[in-house]
């Protein structure tokens, strides 16, 4: 058998148990939006659900890289004590081993998995090769990081002392050295993934620690230096063409996987009523000009009554479920000053939205 | 052939050097000890040799090859075992073994069951659950079935109960015999190696003070008590082969590193004219602690005329 599968092997028998459960985690959440998308009930709070989904999304990542982390410790590259380093095991089989591991386990395993679920959700071919090339890039920043902990660490205690600090230090060069405007979040993660990559490589095959961690640090910083997409003023202040188009051309759904429902409506806090909504759409937040808006935008509402006069809503974000390259997002739309009367209100509210939703589950105004 | 070489090889850590100008041959065949106390510099001079650090200065060649380009060709020749390698204790014995099988082509089936039964490992226990002296012998089955040409042993008996130690020097006695391989083992257990070693390489702080055949050292050491029937006239001056000479009464006690039968009893009367002469044979442990603590005199007189 080819060395190379045989360590891949070997290493599959070690963590699958491990595995398992983080599969099992991602098919949890992947089921969790996957019904959240063809439902339409007042009673799930989808603030709450997103922020425990949000949570898992940090679980799965950070398990994911201390599985590879558990891989690359299996067989230390630079190691007096590790067994592989007496055996008849190149360096550049022993890498080649580690990270077609990983790769396969963390990254090509989940796309398979998730695939149906994205066909179900009724991705099409691009959505589908986005998401797939989505998960690739973020799944194989954390395999690469998990590779380069490993690499480096000698033990576990080091690699949880080191990733505070140097995550501080990297968020420093972010602050005090990133530019105006920012380049892609793609294009970030992409330079990450290769400086981790090379300082991967530099510890399994030329095997210097501090060399490696020297360019590994400087090349991180450069990155983060250049720009974190995150903190550009373009990522927080996004258009919203999504709700408006639905809106204006009257539509209840563009794509499958690209959806805008109504709910119905409420009333908020102020006593205004307001419309609850629901989008859902896939979600890669790497690659997808798209963006979730975290600062109230205006949308136009268009009367059904001819002569009316085109109105702007509000729409205010009730909670947002992302996981498995899917998003479901609940929205209140309302006035942004309360009109004359309730009644008055109302009728706005249902001659607007009476088009953009399945009439069926409304409700007799 | 010699099948380890070592020039000038030297290894530092920080300003302390662990390994001084190191000058080994050890030729093929045969059972060489590298012996030595506690921080002596035996692992290290080991870890050189099988390119798991890198030497400060100095080279050193393995199977005739730089041990810094040692790769997969040279290692399906050489069999490790440490008492510090971390093995996958998750797996089975028997899963160990399939693992090590693919990595070595002239893996012995044959050999293998054979190692089996002597060593008396149960296949299906895992190897986090075998007593520390059956891990160290299925590391050791996991280094043997591929007929190695050299078998390195880094302190294989350390943290092993007496019997387990005898159990397992047993099997390093018994696999010895079925195969032609060098081995090289470094240890500060004395007696255990005595019984098997052709060779023994000294070192103290790193530096090498013996590099001889066993039956040679035993030969030339002595322990000598000479019992005076009456005292030295004048000053004694006592030849630099006696070590930790010691006077207790009319006992005089030393050890002679160069005895010569006849001409070490001449030697003795020429400082004690009236005297009883009665010389012991030495075990390896008595010469071990002699030249370790003649060792440690020189370095604090060195430390002291550099002081002055």
């Amino acid at each position: 058998m080819n060395l190379v599968a045989h360590l891949v092997r070997k290493d599959w028998e070690r963590v699958r148990l491990p595995l398992f459960a983080w599969y099992a985690l991602i098919a949890g959440k992947a089921w969790c939006v996957w019904r959240l998308m063809q439902a339409n009930d007042f009673e799930t709070d989808l603030g709450l659900l997103g922020s425990l989904v949000g949570l898992l999304n940090g679980i799965e990542a950070v398990a994911g890289a201390m599985i590879v982390l558990q891989i690359a410790f299996e067989d230390k590259p630079w190691s007096g004590t590790a067994f592989a380093s007496t055996r008849p095991i190149g360096r550049g089989q022993l890498l080649r081993g580690k990270a077609a591991g990983a790769f396969l386990f963390l990254v090509a395993v989940p796309v398979l998995l998730l695939a149906p679920v994205w066909l179900a959700a009724g991705f099409s071919l691009r959505d589908l090769g986005l998401a797939a090339a989505d998960w690739a890039l973020v799944q194989g920043l954390f395999v690469a990081l998990g590779l380069l902990a490993g690499a480096y660490a000698r033990e576990m205690w080091q690699v949880l002392l080191a990733v505070p600090v140097v995550g501080g230090v990297l968020l420093c060069c972010a602050v005090y050295l990133r530019r105006e405007p920012a380049p892609p979040l793609w294009l970030s993660t992409l330079l990450a993934l290769v400086v981790v990559g090379v300082g991967v490589v530099f510890a399994y095959q030329v095997r210097r620690r501090v060399s490696g961690l020297f360019v590994v640090v400087l090349g991180l910083a450069g990155v983060a230096g250049m720009g974190v997409p995150a903190a550009s003023e373009s990522f927080w202040m996004p258009v919203w063409p999504e709700a408006e188009r639905a809106m204006r051309n009257r539509e209840t759904r563009v794509e499958a996987a690209h959806r805008w429902g109504f709910i119905g409506y409420d009333s908020n806090g102020k006593g205004q009523c307001v419309i609850i909504a629901q989008s859902s759409r896939p979600s890669y937040p790497l690659l997808d000009t798209f963006r979730t808006p975290l600062r109230p935008a205006e949308v136009r509402l268009v009367s059904t009554d001819e002569g009316d006069e085109e109105q702007q809503l509000l729409p205010f974000r009730l909670g947002t479920v992302r996981a498995a390259s899917l998003s479901v997002t609940r929205w209140e739309l309302s006035l942004p000053e309360p009109s004359s009367g309730y009644a008055e209100e109302r009728k706005v509210f249902m001659n607007a939205a009476i088009r953009c939703a399945d009439t069926k589950s409304l409700p007799n105004p | 052939m010699n099948i380890i070489e070592t020039q000038g090889l030297t290894c530092r850590y920080g300003r302390h050097e662990a390994v001084h100008a190191l000058d080994l041959a050890i030729p093929a065949g045969g059972v060489t000890a590298l012996l030595g106390a506690n921080g002596a510099g035996k692992s290290t001079t080991i870890k050189l040799l099988m390119n798991l650090i890198v030497p400060s200065t100095g080279r050193a060649s393995v199977l005739g090859v730089d041990s810094r380009r040692l790769g997969p060709a040279e290692f399906r020749r050489i069999g490790y075992v440490s008492e510090n390698q971390e093995l996958p204790r998750w797996m089975t014995v028997g899963r160990f073994l399939d693992y090590c099988r693919p990595f070595y082509p002239r893996w012995d089936r044959v050999l293998e069951r054979t190692l089996l039964d002597q060593l008396d490992l149960p296949l299906d226990r895992r190897l986090d659950q075998l007593s520390r002296g059956m891990l160290m012998k299925a590391a050791l089955l996991s280094s043997l079935a591929y007929r190695p040409e050299l078998l390195v042993l880094d302190e294989p008996f350390s943290g092993l109960d007496p019997l387990v130690r005898e159990e397992f020097v047993k099997s390093i006695l018994e696999v010895s015999a079925l195969g032609e391989w060098t081995v090289l083992i470094a240890s500060h257990d004395i007696e255990e190696v005595e019984r098997f070693c052709d060779r023994v390489v000294l070192l103290d702080a790193g530096r090498k003070r013996i590099d001889e055949s066993t039956e040679a050292l035993q030969a030339r050491f002595r322990r000598v008590e000479v019992s005076l029937h009456e005292e030295p006239k004048g000053g004694l001056a006592l030849p630099k082969s006696w070590h930790g000479f010691e006077r207790a009464g009319q006992l005089v006690r030393f050890v002679e590193s160069a005895y010569d039968g006849l001409g070490t009893e001449a030697a003795c009367r020429t400082c004690f004219p009236s005297a009883s002469v009665v010389a012991h044979p030495m075990t390896m442990r008595e010469i071990f602690i002699a030249l370790a603590r003649a060792g440690r005199a020189e370095t604090k007189n060195a430390s002291a005329v550099a002081v002055a």
